[in-house]
């Protein structure tokens, strides 16, 4: 009997570790890479909100980037999702929601958002999601000016609690062509009433003295990266040395510079010129 | 039987033996597959090329370069040697003319296949910029290509007439076609006068003409802000390289037709041995323009420079570079100082590994910088950051090679390969100059 019990065992033991190996290799076979999904939430005042995403995966102790995956991006309300579209992210990895305003999401009952992308899963790597939580906040920028000098002053606002934001890290900027000229001092907060005052330089060059003016909060923990703009006309004005009209190398075809024109065609018309009457000749030849 | 029966069977047209029609039965298919190639590569477009946002001129654009440099041949041999009356040439000028026309007539063909839409070429004139060298190009190819066919065709005059009147009577259909071509060719005072005229002409033109084409296909590149190109250098160095080319086809060429038509008595060794020297000064010249464009920068390159010269003399090209430098070029320029490589057979041999060298060459130019962009080039597959031909592009370039050889082929096949009328002549002068001496 207990020979019995010990064979019944040693075949169950047995049993045991094949199904363990067997579901390990299955598992080993079907194991998938993690994805990573990152997303940022920018509002720019008067203008359009943006999910931004990232999908990333670390493989072999490399960081990648995942081109080409479809994210269903959706906003949430006390545990419901509502879909908002399907991006693909480029070859760097990245995908952007752009939506028309603050309207198109709603917010739970205590004025939060949430904002998610999600990726379902492929061959490669598993599903994954991401979500980020924000407040909405209102940021209003002006134009002032004291003693001939010009200021920017913006405020910050609590939307749904209508009360200012204090001590939330600020900067005021100058919209340029590579990287933003930042004006404000580096770790500039708003005051009690959500208030911040900054100088603009008078030396700053602009297009007919027009300067593009940022005033913006980034990664705030509650109201994500908000953004205010504003023109203001108090820049040096840049002053235009275009060579668009005048005759150069580089000009278009009708700009082309006198000296190519003459020596081309004194080219192009002479040795054209002897060709004919070399042509001439051969007629010449067969009259004659 | 006319004065000129000895000669037309010697130098004349002559019908293809079993080589002959060997040989033709291989470029044309060679050209069959190129056809083929280029319709796929019309209708799919340009990706089955391996050419990529780096390498957008690949081996079509060498080959270009080649063609235009060794058509150079056409001014040399012919302009040159004729302007400075160097009697020896002879034997070289209808065959160097008739290499210079079909490699001219390729680089035209070959430009057009490197163009993803040839519909479109029309623009090229319509949209001209003439401050760009590319509307040089379009204006110079042209040109030249007209120039190299009335410099072949009007020495030829006087001997299509002869073959019009030799055909006369045995071959109506062979007569008729010379005599249309020999444009009622009657050896009158006026014809002389306004051939000797026009050939002067001609003579004149094509040398200034060569220099432009070559200098225009430097700008090409020069012109440009790109390592390896940016090189004031460049007109003169591709200059040299074409004579070098040029010669090395043209030698290829000469010896290849003096033994299937048996000329070892109108093409001596004496000929040889003068074209050698030629031969050897333009390896020589084009010697040094290479260690002006590559030894010198090394002292005072900057980053991107040197890292282009540094891929050529010891990375992914250093095999390429060196045997193209050492094999086609210094082995050349030191065995043919010595009389004895400048005999038929060796050098024929050394042209033949010159002009595959010389193409090569070309690839070397065009290639490498390419592969070293000023501005990044991003979110393109690693692949791209290397070229090499696809079979697409072997299969059409070989065909445009197969049809320069065809060309070549083709009118040694039906053109007198050296003028007989000035062989006639010069018999006839030395006959009397005999008879002089024996009176």
């Amino acid at each position: 009997m207990r020979n019995r019990v010990a064979n019944i065992r040693d075949i169950a033991k047995i049993i045991g570790c094949t199904l363990l190996a067997l579901s390990l290799q299955t598992g080993l076979a079907q194991k998938k890479e993690r994805m990573r999904l990152s997303t940022v939430y920018t509002k720019v005042m008067d203008g359009p909100l943006y999910l931004d995403m990232q999908a990333s995966a670390r493989v072999d102790k490399t960081n990648i980037t995942i081109p080409d995956a479809e994210l269903a991006v959706y906003y949430e309300v006390d545990g419901e999702e509502f879909p908002l579209g399907t991006v693909v992210t480029d070859a760097g990895g990245k995908a952007q929601l752009t939506l028309k305003g603050m309207d198109a999401i709603t917010p739970d009952s205590t004025g939060l958002y949430i904002l998610g992308a999600a990726f379902a899963g492929n061959d490669t790597f598993g599903s994954a999601s991401s979500s980020v939580e924000f407040r909405d906040a209102v940021l209003t920028a002006s134009l002032v000016q004291k003693d001939s000098l010009n200021y920017i002053e913006a405020t910050l606002k609590d939307k749904v609690l209508d009360s200012a934001i204090a001590d939330a890290l600020i900067k005021v900027q100058v919209d340029r062509m590579f990287k933003p000229l930042i004006i404000s001092e580096e770790f500039l907060m708003t005051d009690e009433s959500g208030g911040i005052t900054v100088a603009i330089p008078g030396d700053i060059p602009g297009k007919d003295g027009n300067l593009a003016m940022e005033v913006v909060i980034e990664e705030n923990d509650s109201y994500g990266n908000v953004k205010a703009m504003l023109d203001a006309p108090v820049g040096t004005p840049i002053v235009q040395s275009s060579t668009y009209d005048q005759r150069t190398l580089w000009g278009r075809s009708s700009r082309t510079p006198l000296f190519i024109l003459f020596f081309t065609g004194l080219l192009v018309f002479g040795s054209w010129g002897l060709i004919f009457y070399l042509l001439f000749n051969l007629y010449k030849i067969a009259k004659n | 039987m006319s004065k000129y029966s000895q000669l037309i069977k010697d130098v004349g047209p002559q019908k293809f033996n079993r080589g002959g029609m060997l040989w033709m039965g291989f470029l044309i298919l060679l050209i069959v597959a190129g056809v083929i190639a280029y319709i796929d590569q019309l209708i799919e477009g340009q990706v089955v090329t391996n050419m990529r946002d780096y390498v957008l001129w690949g081996v079509y654009i060498s080959n270009f370069v080649f063609f235009v440099a060794t058509s150079f041949v056409g001014a040399i041999a012919v302009a040159v040697l004729r302007l400075t009356k160097s009697e020896w040439r002879r034997p070289f000028v209808r065959l160097a003319e008739i290499v210079a026309l079909a490699c001219i007539v390729m680089a035209g063909i070959t430009i057009i296949i490197d163009m993803a839409r040839p519909d479109r070429m029309l623009n090229l004139f319509v949209h001209a910029r003439l401050q760009s060298p590319i509307t040089w190009d379009v204006i110079i190819i042209p040109t030249f290509m007209v120039v190299s066919i009335l410099l072949l065709y009007f020495p030829l005059l006087p001997d299509l007439a002869i073959l019009r009147d030799h055909y006369n009577g045995t071959n109506t259909r062979l007569s008729k076609i010379y005599g249309f071509f020999a444009l009622k060719w009657q050896w009158t005072q006026k014809q002389l006068k306004l051939q000797k005229k026009s050939v002067q002409l001609l003579a004149l033109m094509i040398i200034p003409l060569g220099l432009i084409l070559e200098s225009i296909d430097a700008y090409l590149f020069s012109t440009t802000y790109r390592v390896g190109w940016d090189s004031s250098n460049f007109a003169p160095y591709f200059i040299s390289g074409a004579m070098v080319a040029g010669l090395g086809a043209l030698v290829s060429v000469v010896y290849i037709v003096r033994k299937n038509k048996q000329l070892e008595a109108y093409i001596t060794e004496y000929h040889f041995d003068k074209m050698g020297k030629l031969f050897n000064l333009a390896c020589i010249i084009y010697l040094y323009f290479n260690i002006n464009e590559y030894l010198i920068p090394l002292f005072t390159a900057k980053k991107g420079e040197s890292e282009h010269l540094e891929n050529l003399l010891r990375g992914d090209f250093a095999i390429l570079f060196w045997t193209v430098t050492i094999i086609g070029l210094v082995l050349p320029a030191i065995l043919l100082i010595f009389k004895r490589f400048r005999k038929p057979k060796p050098m024929f041999y050394i042209a033949v590994v010159v002009v595959i060298c010389s193409w090569w060459k070309r690839y070397l130019i065009v290639t490498p910088t390419l592969l070293h962009p000023y501005l990044p080039i991003q979110g393109v597959p690693e692949s791209w950051s290397h070229y090499f031909p696809s079979l697409h592009e072997w299969v059409i370039t070989s065909a445009t090679l197969a049809m320069a050889l065809m060309i070549i082929t083709l009118l040694v096949r039906y053109v007198p390969v050296m003028s007989i009328d000035q062989l006639a002549k010069d018999q006839e002068a030395s006959v009397k100059s005999d008879n002089k001496a024996a009176a």
